[in-house]
């Protein structure tokens, strides 16, 4: 698939929407939005979406698809969400490898899947299907988790690689989620990160996290990016061949734009030294 | 996924009382039934500001976890979770206070409102259609006159009352109806004309204010509801 020339973007939060609008420059090249939080809606929310994306290329990411899902498709929503996607001029389309949709209930949070064969197919099979139905290219992302299905038989690099391969789709690297995930899971991120299709990366998601008073590490989005997860993000850029384009996530305790645009900042540094080396 | 994997961990979630979900550690399992209980509180909490006001943000917490545990969320649209809890509070028959289930309804209401799409879904051919943000209500209490700082259920209305909802400039407005007039713009909503609305009135009363309605629809699309 073609990467875009995109570099630093940021996601786009109603709460920072006008102050963005507002300002005459920006570190962001582009934007991301959930397209759950737009579709079939109008009045002001859809208004600022439109200023921001009359000035800023937008890349769309889902929060709900549920592509573990056994629940026959939603067609209906597919459609109405492939036809806000041409609206937007969208070059891919992304969603999360974890479950949201249990036996006809909306869960609004990223649970996690046994990572198994099964699992596997299940997962590329609709893939395939929601790419089928979008006319466009497809990519999953790795999720935080806080805990493991005991069912399990790979580890979640294998997961996510056997996914991507299965699928034949791109990936959407969270690096926060690694680091994150290393953390609860004791592993070493830099294995985790050399074990992934890098060749198929479309995009870096980077954000902050909270730790829990057992020192469970949360992706709250609510925190500026930490030490260690730039420099597995540095770690990351060396390990890559291409550039693809890096979100600078916030969802929670959203401070003023100044300090975003800082952290949009640190990332160009560190892709522009890794560059230079 | 294996089905009966999937179906234990959706009563872990949801249930009051569940059996413990043994696909993942103690640990995790509770911290996954608080985020996603969390997640749900947090979708419907902010919406309802007057509410959590007039009962107490505890209060609203309880009622979201019955809603979770009786009537789990159906829309994979986060915004929508506050319209799927405010259907269900008005199902019940016991609330904290009378006037909850009109509250919850009217905060929800104007959510809808706020987001109804720009184009689209109004009425038929007739010239007089209605505007794709407009909704009509029906209340016992006149939680529309309730303002942010109001911390007790209003006295009832005398009878139930009809109240439109719209959007201007982007923000909610709303307007109380005769029944009559409230009975015609739900014609128009179905996409009839204004004149098939008071000829299904006529079927309905032995006289019909058609004066008085017309007025009422002509204010209504001097404000926007109408088009």
């Amino acid at each position: 698939m073609e990467i875009p020339e995109l570099r630093v973007g940021l996601g786009f939060r109603l709460g920072l929407a006008e102050e963005l609008l507002g300002s005459k420059t920006s570190a962001a090249s582009f934007l991301e939005i959930a397209p759950e939080n737009y579709l079939g809606v109008g009045g002001r929310r859809r208004r600022l979406l439109d200023e921001a994306a009359e000035r800023w290329p937008v890349v769309c990411h889902g929060l709900c698809g549920d592509l573990a899902g056994r629940a026959p498709l939603d067609r209906d929503l597919l459609g109405e969400l492939k036809v806000f996607l041409e609206s937007l001029g969208a070059r891919w389309y992304s969603d999360h490898l974890c479950l949201t949709h249990l036996g006809g209930a909306e869960m609004h949070e990223l649970l996690p899947l046994p990572f198994d064969e099964e699992t596997v197919r299940q997962v590329a099979t609709r893939v395939r299907e929601v790419r089928e139905v979008l006319e466009l290219p497809m990519a999953v992302e790795n999720v935080s988790a806080y805990g493991r299905m005991t069912k399990g038989t790979m580890t979640e690099p294998e997961f996510v690689a056997a996914v991507v391969a299965e699928a034949d789709c791109d990936l959407l690297l969270d690096v926060n989620n690694v680091y994150v995930n290393a953390v609860n899971f004791g592993f070493d991120p830099r294995e985790y990160i050399r074990t992934m299709p890098l060749d198929r990366v479309v995009e870096i998601h980077m954000a902050g996290h909270t730790e829990e008073e057992d020192g469970l590490l949360l992706d709250t989005h609510a925190r500026p990016i930490v030490g260690d997860v730039y420099e597995l993000f540095r770690f990351t850029l060396e390990e890559l061949d291409d550039r693809p384009p890096v979100l600078l996530e916030r969802d929670g305790n959203i401070p003023p734009l100044a300090e975003l645009e800082e952290e949009m900042e640190n990332l160009l540094s560190i892709m522009d030294e890794v560059d230079a080396s | 996924m294996q089905a009966d994997l999937e179906e234990g961990l959706k009563q872990w979630l949801l249930r009051r009382d569940p059996k413990p979900f043994e696909g993942l550690d103690e640990r995790s399992r509770r911290l996954y039934r608080r985020l996603v209980r969390r997640s749900l509180l947090s979708g419907v909490k902010g919406s309802l500001p007057m509410t959590c006001r007039l009962v107490g943000e505890a209060k609203v917490g309880e009622l979201v976890a019955r809603w979770i545990e009786e009537s789990p969320p159906q829309t994979r649209l986060y915004w929508r979770l506050p319209l799927e809890f405010a259907e269900w509070v008005r199902s019940q028959e016991e609330m904290p206070h009378p006037c909850v289930g009109d509250l919850v309804h009217w905060e929800a209401v104007k959510l809808d409102v706020r987001n109804a799409p720009d184009e689209g879904a109004s009425g038929g051919a007739e010239e007089w259609t209605l505007d794709p943000s407009a909704r009509l209500g029906i209340y016992k209490y006149p939680v529309f006159r309730m303002g942010r700082e109001d911390e007790e259920c209003p006295r009832p209305l005398p009878g139930p009352t009809f109240v439109v909802v719209f959007r201007r400039e982007e923000r909610p407005m709303w307007r109380v109806l005769s029944g009559p007039a409230a009975q015609c713009l739900a014609q128009i909503a179905e996409g009839k004309s204004v004149k098939e609305g008071l000829e299904f009135l006529g079927g309905l009363y032995e006289e019909v204010p058609e004066e008085e309605i017309l007025e009422e629809l002509q204010i209504l699309r001097d404000r926007g509801a109408l088009r």
